[in-house]
């Protein structure tokens, strides 16, 4: 909620306000239209909303009443039935959720380490191949997962890292840290030079100078880049749903995937699964998303 | 395992030298060539070659390959030349893979952009109330993860009990009691799939167009308005043209994304029914997974690949263009 609100500040209305005002006869038909444009809003708002709230209301919903013919819209009836479904539908669950976390945070610490080492060169050096090199970056998130998942089956097979979550792990880092590098180096950018010049200047040896002044400047950038580089590793689906085939090894995400296809009619438990499972990432999500519409829209309007 | 040990190699020489580099920055900075930038840049080098890289590689050999379970089990290498490429150019289900992912991919893209750009500029005119339910309702669709989503979208359009179904009927939109969505008409499959990544899709790009448009500098309205520029010429005369670089940026992005989409078909349909939601993606991974002809599908996925090389061409100029390449 609150993450949402800087990208849309009063200020931003004032101006198309002050320009309809000088056409006064125009009043009436810009009432019509303002409550023409406000319905479509609404509604627009129901449709982007109602899935999410179906999940969640079904998740809290007794079996009784998910299955019936004329569903019940109101949050009246409520049970935590479903989430006990989903939590003992397969005993290995909480080796599914300690296999996630551990992956994902794995991963989020490799690609944070070496991510902001890489970051640094990008943003505070001048050196041959550097434009080569942040090309190569957006590149690489462009390459589909479908195209490396033959080849790291045969490498992971030939290693015996199938069903290791270190080597699942690795392949997580492929993806998580192009895209690591990229948006540190955006923070590390946003941090004028001259400050940690001036420290040097002052003599502050250059690890001083980034301790002491850099690293405090971009430690909110290294939490959101880890939040959203944690979300990625959290959300993966198709390297964990080959290479992880024990039944104690899924992720969540493969958890969920088998449930769906086992659930019968337990539609409420696979809905608290998917709540439970889905509730991290939404949380982080909200806390960082105003980054990327921000970033993105800084450097593209061009006068 | 693999991935910490360059890492952790590499960062102290790292170190090392900067201390070194300690007393006089400022002359060293211009003095000679600086190592410390490839020192930093070493580890990322070698997991990204080591972990893409390689990989890709291997992937190009596999495809001139006669890979199976017996190559996958004995480790024994069987070249065929060119074979497999021109089996899956010979092959009609991989044909109708490529048109079908080309559809798609337009289709979600075209939709995304076209709603999201409605959305933008919707939510520029509307009261607070709205604009602020709208773009939490957004963000919430936004965040959810792809598996989520495709697990939700099944049991709205569930063929029992699903609210889709009853919503339709209820509207005397037709007698729709079970009608199964992804599991009979292709067709309909696709409309499922369309539109559950149209609803992921939109928050992005409406929130990303809204804050371009509010960064317009509000006197080129004014002056727009006191030459009695009507309001759907000032839109595309001035506010597309100034958010352009954006508009390209987030469709390149888009088509990227869409084109790549593979979890949300296949747990919504695993490409059925009879394939007819295989893209080039899910059709590469079916060959390879449940046919066991690895050699197959990888020469799929280098064709996949050399489609998204050209889309990342004009992603990678599109950034460079707006100054990102820096």
């Amino acid at each position: 909620m609150s993450a949402a609100a800087p990208v849309m500040t009063d200020r931003v209305l004032t101006p198309s306000v002050k320009l309809r005002r000088p056409k006064r006869h125009w009043t009436r038909r810009q009432l019509l239209s303002s409550a023409v444009l406000n319905t479509i809003g609404i509604v627009f708002f129901v449709l982007t909303l109602f899935p999410v709230y179906w999940m969640v209301l079904t998740a809290f919903k007794p079996q009784g009443d998910v299955l019936s013919s004329t569903p019940d819209f109101s949050p009246l009836h409520l049970t935590l039935g479903g989430f006990a479904d989903a939590i003992h539908q397969s005993p290995f669950f909480w080796d599914y959720v300690a296999n996630t976390a551990i992956v994902s945070v794995a991963t989020v610490a490799i690609s944070l380490a070496v991510g902001l080492l890489a970051a640094l060169a990008l943003a505070r050096f001048n050196f041959r191949g550097r434009k080569l090199y942040l090309v190569v970056l957006l590149a690489i998130q462009a390459v589909p997962q479908t195209a490396l998942v033959i080849p790291l089956f045969f490498t992971l097979q030939r290693l015996h890292q199938l069903n290791q979550l270190s080597g699942l792990t690795a392949t997580y880092v492929v993806f998580d840290l192009p895209f690591a590098i990229w948006m540190l180096r955006g923070f590390v950018q946003s941090v004028p030079r001259d400050i940690e010049e001036a420290a040097m200047v002052d003599g502050c040896g250059r690890m001083a100078a980034f301790r002491r002044v850099l690293l405090p400047l971009i430690a909110p950038g290294m939490v959101a880049t880890s939040i959203f580089a944690f979300i990625q590793a959290w959300n993966q689906y198709l390297f964990a749903y080959v290479f992880m085939q024990q039944n104690d090894k899924y992720t969540l995400t493969v958890w969920l995937q088998t449930f769906s296809t086992n659930r019968g009619t337990d539609y409420s438990g696979l809905m608290a699964g998917s709540v439970l499972y889905t509730l991290p990432v939404v949380v982080l999500f909200i806390l960082v998303q105003r980054k990327v519409v921000s970033g993105l829209a800084s450097g593209a309007v061009k006068g | 395992m693999i991935a910490a040990e360059p890492g952790a190699g590499t960062t102290a020489p790292a170190r090392r030298r900067s201390r070194v580099a300690g007393p006089a920055p400022l002359k060293r900075l211009h003095a000679r060539v600086e190592w410390l930038p490839y020192w930093l840049l070493t580890p990322s080098i070698v997991l990204i070659v080591v972990l893409l890289g390689y990989p890709l590689v291997r992937l190009v050999e596999t495809s001139f390959q006669e890979y199976g379970l017996f190559q996958l089990f004995s480790h024994t290498t069987k070249w065929n030349g060119v074979a497999n490429y021109q089996a899956i150019l010979a092959s009609g289900s991989f044909w109708d893979s490529v048109l079908r992912t080309l559809v798609f991919t337009a289709a979600c893209v075209g939709l995304t952009m076209l709603v999201g750009m409605g959305v933008a500029v919707l939510l520029i005119r509307l009261n607070k109330v709205v604009r602020t339910a709208i773009s939490i309702a957004m963000v919430l669709a936004w965040a959810m993860p792809p598996i989520s989503a495709a697990i939700v979208w099944q049991w709205l359009f569930a063929n029992q009990w699903g609210v889709v179904d009853w919503l339709l009927t209820a509207l005397h939109l037709g007698h729709l009691d079970n009608l199964d969505w992804t599991g009979t008409s292709p067709f309909r499959a696709f409309c499922v799939i369309t539109m559950m990544i149209v609803w992921q899709a939109v928050p992005f790009v409406a929130l990303s167009l809204y804050a371009g448009l509010t960064q317009v500098p509000t006197e080129l309205y004014e002056a727009a308005r006191v030459d009695g520029a009507s309001a759907w010429r000032v839109f595309s005369k001035v506010t597309v043209p100034l958010i352009t670089p954006i508009i390209g940026l987030l469709t390149i992005l888009s088509l990227i994304w869409d084109f790549n989409v593979f979890t949300q078909i296949w747990v919504l349909t695993q490409g059925g029914p009879n394939g007819g939601t295989e893209t080039i993606g899910v059709w590469s991974y079916v060959e390879a997974f449940t046919g066991s002809q690895f050699g197959l599908g990888a020469a799929a996925s280098v064709v996949a690949m050399a489609l998204v090389a050209v889309m990342s061409f004009y992603y990678v100029r599109s950034l460079v263009r707006t100054g990102e390449v820096r």
